[in-house]
């Protein structure tokens, strides 16, 4: 996903995706006012197509779209697109939070909440994915990975590794401490922007989408290792 | 395997005893009838000839053995020390000899042809093995009746117990093999119940997420006009837009009641009579109103009275919904037609209300009647609980309620109740 340079002045473009026409409305406006740029569609279909169109830097989803679910709508955007996305689900439903972030959501927000939530997730997300500026130039090496936090770009094994904006924050956090035990809630704060909640399960699903990326090291092992209590480490070598 | 139930044992041992007792008395007959008086058995005579000797003497003992109608292969004779035969038959060679004091101090010695107590020859008295047999054999076939009978108890109960704890996907007959009988009908009952109760509970479900989902657009909408609202207080609009999403939750929570009133049990309302003509003129003058905003009418046409003892609420509910959503969905300027028609009989009433709208795909044409499902192309319309309504009320009325696509377009709802006199 490149980004052109003029883009980094813009304004943070967000894609809404509702079939409530007078939410996304309401939405709308209250993220223009933040200082945002939202547009809004009404359908999976068109979700799809506007997402996959690279105007936009952040797509907001609802899960419980008509015909096309919001689910399916980002198992499409996800096999051609690594733009950020926030899924609009259920609250109280697990089941599609869990497999928004299987398939590599970067975040969601529980329906009904505060369009100040939402916000605090939006810029928390492209806080990660905007550049620093000074930054641009680090590099970090360990092992077979090697990463470019600035260009937001992950070598592994010498092959392009393809990961979400979260996962590469995860994956960052983790390489820069090489060999030692980060807990979830530094890696919480830090790749996530948010503290960690009670029966939070998005860092452990995170993680999970990435070994299957990073695939099992040669005695078998994975090469991100839980610890029981403490968090995870990525084994350097 | 399953371990032997209470049941078990006691159709076992009922079976047992009942076969076993069959079994000793039967054998007991035969014994009895074997022993006849006039045919005493060698042992009884042998051990009275004995008595005799000893307590009277060798001459009791004569007169016992003359009257003794004895079998020509068994024999019994009284020889003293000497070797002289006192009384009987002589016996050449005797298979037994006991040695007798007799009342008079002489040593006698008593012989027989066979040894007292040594079976009959190969036919006399019963013997213990027949016993033993025939106790194992009826053991070993009360033991098959009682877990035929049983065993298929046990899968049923396990059924029974699973969906109890909410595995609907039991299935029971799969166990009974080739069994055809009333336990095996039974086992099929029980998958049925299963299967409806599943079906029941997964409509359940379904329900209590849709209605989720419905209360919680309104919430979503309120929060974001609150957010609104915060950012910036002198949007006086959104508080006319909370009060607006407040009402529409308010209206959503009347709906799903009466839904729930209309799931009950057909004999749980309350019966008055009601002239459902009259009903309709009151609906249709109501209906009236919205119609003229759009340009449109409600023409009512029909037999002049139709009473029966219905709930007049529910019932009102019930064409309320149905000519207002006919209303609704009619093109702008035409006219929504309610027509009443009796049977010739009298036994029902069927009213058909049709509008000069777009119709419904025929596909859905069902599924209208289901809580929620709405059509695509209006949009915040209504909840789609309307015609669910309607659906149920009349279900409770014995009724029936279909609709279908008119040919000029355009949608017909007919609804047929019978005529009810209690």
């Amino acid at each position: 996903m490149g980004r052109s340079p003029l883009q980094e002045f813009a304004m943070i473009r967000v894609l809404l995706v509702d079939d409530d026409q007078e939410l996304t409305g309401l939405l709308s406006e209250y993220l223009e006012r933040e200082g945002f740029e939202a547009t809004a569609v009404h359908t999976g279909e068109e979700g799809e197509v506007q997402a996959l169109s690279g105007q936009y830097s952040i797509v907001v989803l609802d899960v419980m779209l008509p015909r096309l679910s919001g689910i399916e709508v980002l198992r499409r955007i996800r096999a051609r697109s690594q733009v950020p996305v926030v899924l609009l689900t259920a609250r109280g439903d697990n089941i599609d939070r869990i497999t928004g972030l299987e398939l590599g959501a970067d975040d969601y927000v529980p329906k009904p909440s505060s369009p100040g939530e939402l916000v605090a997730r939006l810029r928390a997300i492209m806080r990660r994915v905007q550049p620093v500026e000074q930054a641009t130039t680090e590099v970090i090496k360990t092992g077979p990975l090697v990463l470019w936090p600035g260009k937001r770009q992950a070598l592994w094994q010498g092959r392009e590794l393809g990961v979400t904006s979260t996962e590469f924050s995860l994956l960052e956090e983790l390489a820069r401490s090489a060999g030692q035990v980060v807990s979830k809630q530094d890696l919480s704060l830090n790749a996530l922007g948010c503290p960690l909640t009670r029966y939070d399960r998005r860092i452990d699903v995170h993680i999970s989408s990435i070994r299957q990326k990073l695939g099992p090291r040669a005695d078998a092992k994975a090469w991100i290792q839980s610890v029981r209590g403490l968090g995870y480490l990525l084994i350097a070598e | 395997m399953m371990k032997p139930s209470r049941l078990f044992w006691k159709l076992f041992l009922a079976f047992w005893l009942a076969t076993s007792l069959t079994f000793f008395v039967g054998i007991g007959i035969i014994t009895l009838s074997r022993q006849g008086p006039g045919n005493p058995h060698l042992d009884t005579i042998l051990e009275s000839e004995e008595q005799l000797l000893r307590q009277f003497g060798v001459e009791a003992g004569k007169q016992l053995l003359q009257v003794w109608h004895h079998p020509d292969d068994e024999a019994i004779a009284v020889y003293d020390s000497g070797g002289q035969l006192l009384a009987g038959l002589p016996i050449v060679r005797p298979v037994f000899e006991r040695t007798v004091i007799s009342k008079e101090g002489l040593t006698l010695s008593l012989r027989s042809t066979r040894v007292p107590g040594n079976g009959g020859g190969g036919e006399g008295g019963p013997g213990l093995m027949p016993l033993l047999i025939g106790t194992v054999m009826s053991a070993l076939f009360s033991s098959f009746m009682a877990f035929y009978l049983a065993w298929p108890l046990a899968y049923l109960r396990r059924a029974m117990s699973d969906v109890a704890q909410g595995r609907f996907e039991t299935r029971v007959k799969p166990f009974m093999g080739a069994r055809r009988d009333e336990i095996v009908d039974l086992a099929e009952d029980c998958d049925r119940m299963a299967n409806q109760l599943k079906l029941l509970v997964d409509a359940q479900q379904h329900l209590l997420h849709d209605i989720s989902h419905e209360l919680r657009s309104p919430l979503t909408r309120m929060q974001a006009a609150i957010g609104l609202l915060h950012q910036n207080p002198a949007r006086a609009d959104m508080v006319e837009r909370i009060d607006r999403e407040s009402q529409r939750m308010d209206t959503l929570i009347e709906a799903l009641l009466t839904l729930a009133r209309v799931q009950g049990r057909p004999d749980s309302i309350a019966r008055e009579s009601v002239d459902i003509i009259e009903l309709l003129h009151l609906i249709v003058e109501d209906a009236q109103f919205e119609a003229g905003i759009k340009g449109c009418r409600v023409i009512l046409q029909g037999c002049p009275s139709f009473v029966s003892r219905v709930s007049g609420e529910l019932l009102y509910r019930c064409f309320e919904n149905v000519i207002r959503n006919a209303v609704r969905h009619t093109r702008a300027d035409s006219s929504v037609l309610v027509v009443a028609e009796a049977s010739p009989a009298g036994h029902c009433l069927t009213v058909r209300i049709s509008d000069q709208g777009p119709g419904v795909e025929e596909s859905r044409l069902q599924r209208i009647f289901d809580p929620f499902e709405r059509g695509t192309s209006e949009a915040g319309s209504g909840f789609g609980l309307g015609l669910a309504i309607a659906s149920r009320a009349v279900e409770m009325h014995g009724g029936s309620i279909k609709a279908s696509n008119l040919p000029g377009g355009g949608l017909s709802v007919a609804i047929t109740l019978p005529l009810s006199l209690m």
